[in-house]
């Protein structure tokens, strides 16, 4: 009779790893928000400056953050409305993060999971 | 593979859908008052207004590097009154006519494999005393070559 089979999983590194991997997360998420800022005011158009200067992000959470335009018509210059074009300088950005986030996540925990 | 600039081809679906709905018209005073970006000098409400805002690319290394492209569209009603009431009938029909929606732009070179509405959009402006509502959604569609 063949002998048996035993295999045992060790997860004594896990916490260490899960500690590793939210720090990871945490940076890959505000580096994220700077980047997406980063890019609306570079494309932000200027009249006064306002509007510009009012483009940043923050940390919401550790893992979460909000990138905003806080003057009232940052979303009709985004958008466009009856008498003016849109002039996507947020929407650009956040669409470009859209697709770039899941990368920049997956490359995070990659190297912390190489050690 | 998509071999050119798709916006135009897009917004050119996107228009005859809209413009093909009798019901759209009704609410629109009869005529397809469905504009791209800016509406004529003079226009005056109701109408609809569509605005490119982004669209990321999907590509692959090859021949055929462009797999798909992702454009989004701010799509609303424009009305004036003191309440959303037609700015939202009108958005109900933007909605009925265009999520969901598929098929081959009129050039024959791109096929939209569907549209979805991502977010709403519900606004009012008052621009020298006169309100104006926007009614409508943010909109996707997906696109690929023939």
């Amino acid at each position: 009779m063949a002998d048996g089979i035993q295999f045992e999983v060790d997860t004594s590194g896990f916490g260490t790893w899960l500690a590793a991997a939210e720090a990871a997360l945490e940076q890959a998420v505000e580096a994220e928000a700077e980047t997406t800022s980063g890019d609306a005011i570079e494309r932000c158009p200027v009249l006064t400056g306002a509007l510009k200067a009012s483009i940043g992000y923050r940390m919401t959470g550790p893992t979460e953050a909000e990138v905003e335009a806080t003057e009232d018509y940052a979303a009709v210059v985004d958008e466009g409305n009856a008498s003016r074009p849109a002039n996507p300088y947020f929407t650009g950005p956040v669409e470009a993060a859209r697709e770039r986030f899941p990368k920049r996540v997956a490359e995070a925990l990659a190297e912390v999971t190489a050690g | 593979m998509l071999l050119q600039n798709e916006a135009l081809d897009v917004d050119s679906f996107i228009y005859s859908r809209l413009a093909a709905d009798s019901a759209l018209l009704v609410l629109l005073g009869g005529t397809a008052k469905v504009y791209s970006e800016l509406a004529p000098q003079g226009s005056s409400p109701p109408y609809v207004l569509m605005s490119f805002l982004a669209s990321v690319d999907r590509n692959a290394i090859g021949a055929d590097q462009r797999i798909f492209t992702r454009p989004v569209y701010a799509i609303r009603a424009v009305t004036t009154g003191t309440t959303f009431n037609t700015a939202s009938a009108i958005a109900d029909r933007l909605d009925a006519v265009l999520v969901g929606a598929k098929g081959t732009t009129g050039g024959g070179t791109l096929s939209i494999l569907g549209m979805f509405r991502e977010e709403i959009i519900r606004r009012v402006e008052v621009v020298d005393g006169v309100r104006y509502n926007y009614c409508g959604g943010r909109f996707r569609c997906f696109v690929t070559g023939v």
